[in-house]
């Protein structure tokens, strides 16, 4: 194995991309070439320069954990109602206040509409005056 | 960054405080991903936004199958792609300054490079190669998956990251790994 057949493979000895048959020719020639040698670790060294600058923190502008909160905050409220947040948040405290009178009307409005059903379907089913 | 599993299901609820929570909790470290893929602060909290927007939007799906941690990950690179893409219909513009190598001394072959000087080396790639290197090399993204990302085969992103590793170490180090692999082809 010579240096122009290592050198496309190179790169994937910093990572594991190539198979374990390939880098064993590719280590065993690197044992013996001094350039080659001297490639593998400037790539070795550059792949373990980005492991470390993924502990390198970048500070995001001090603005932008609120602006996060407040875009999902107003999509929230979008979503659900077409109203401000306010209004929205006041809406579903009187709900919750007054959950079982809701469900009471709700019910009523259920049977209601029921019994309305049926009358129409009894009135369907009786025979048609001659004309 | 370790995310408590009760907070993620408290979030997923609908517990607005919990989600609040866990952009507290996640945002500086998915920050870092964002701003290395699209490489400027004004597109980095643009972006920012919209993952969280994302992420709020799939929380109600998110089964936990991976790591919450890893699925804000993955969303945050779709993100950043799609934003790219978009960016990318106007050309890039090349300063031929961003070709040459770095102004500092360059480190012996056998250490490795400080942070500062691959940061500042990646900065200088092209953004396609930038890319791959951040998802493979920085955050073990899988071929498959980054293949996924940006909208090529695995065999074509191997490719491109190979060429990323290489254009990184000529610029860190100063001395032209390309140049040394033509060499050995002229010396055969």
């Amino acid at each position: 194995m010579n240096c122009e057949q290592v050198a496309p493979y190179l790169p994937g000895i910093a990572g594991d991309e190539i198979g374990a048959e390939t880098r064993r020719w590719v280590d065993a020639h690197i044992e013996t070439c001094a350039s080659c040698r001297a490639d593998a670790a400037r790539l070795r060294g550059v792949a373990a320069g980005l492991v470390a600058l993924r502990e390198r923190e970048v500070t995001p502008p001090a603005f932008l954990q609120q602006a996060i909160i407040e875009r999902v905050e107003s999509e929230r409220s979008r979503r659900y109602l077409p109203i401000s947040p306010a209004v929205s948040a006041e809406l579903v405290r009187v709900v919750s206040d007054n959950r079982d009178a809701i469900a009471q009307v709700a019910g009523a409005a259920v049977a209601a509409g029921a019994l309305y059903a049926l009358w129409r379907a009894a009135r369907s089913r009786r025979p048609q005056a001659a004309v | 960054m370790h995310i408590d599993a009760t907070l993620v299901e408290a979030a997923r609820r609908g517990d607005q405080g919990a989600f609040s929570d866990l952009v507290r909790e996640t945002h500086k470290s998915v920050y870092g991903l964002v701003f290395r893929l699209v490489g400027n602060h004004d597109d980095a909290a643009d972006v920012m936004q919209e993952i969280y927007l994302r992420v709020w939007r799939g929380l109600r799906n998110f089964r936990g199958d991976a790591a919450f941690d890893t699925w804000v990950y993955r969303v945050a690179a779709n993100t950043a792609m799609t934003h790219l893409k978009k960016r990318s219909r106007a050309p890039e513009p090349v300063d031929p300054a961003d070709l040459e190598p770095l102004e500092r001394a360059a480190p012996e072959p056998e250490t490795s490079p400080d942070s500062e000087a691959v940061e500042e080396a990646l900065k200088k790639l092209p953004e396609a190669m930038r890319t791959v290197l951040v998802m493979k090399d920085m955050y073990g993204f899988t071929l498959e998956e980054i293949a996924k990302q940006v909208g090529a085969t695995e065999g074509a992103v191997k490719v491109r990251l190979f060429r990323a590793r290489r254009r990184l170490a000529e610029l860190v180090y100063g001395s032209d790994v390309v140049v040394s692999i033509k060499r050995k082809k002229a010396s055969g």
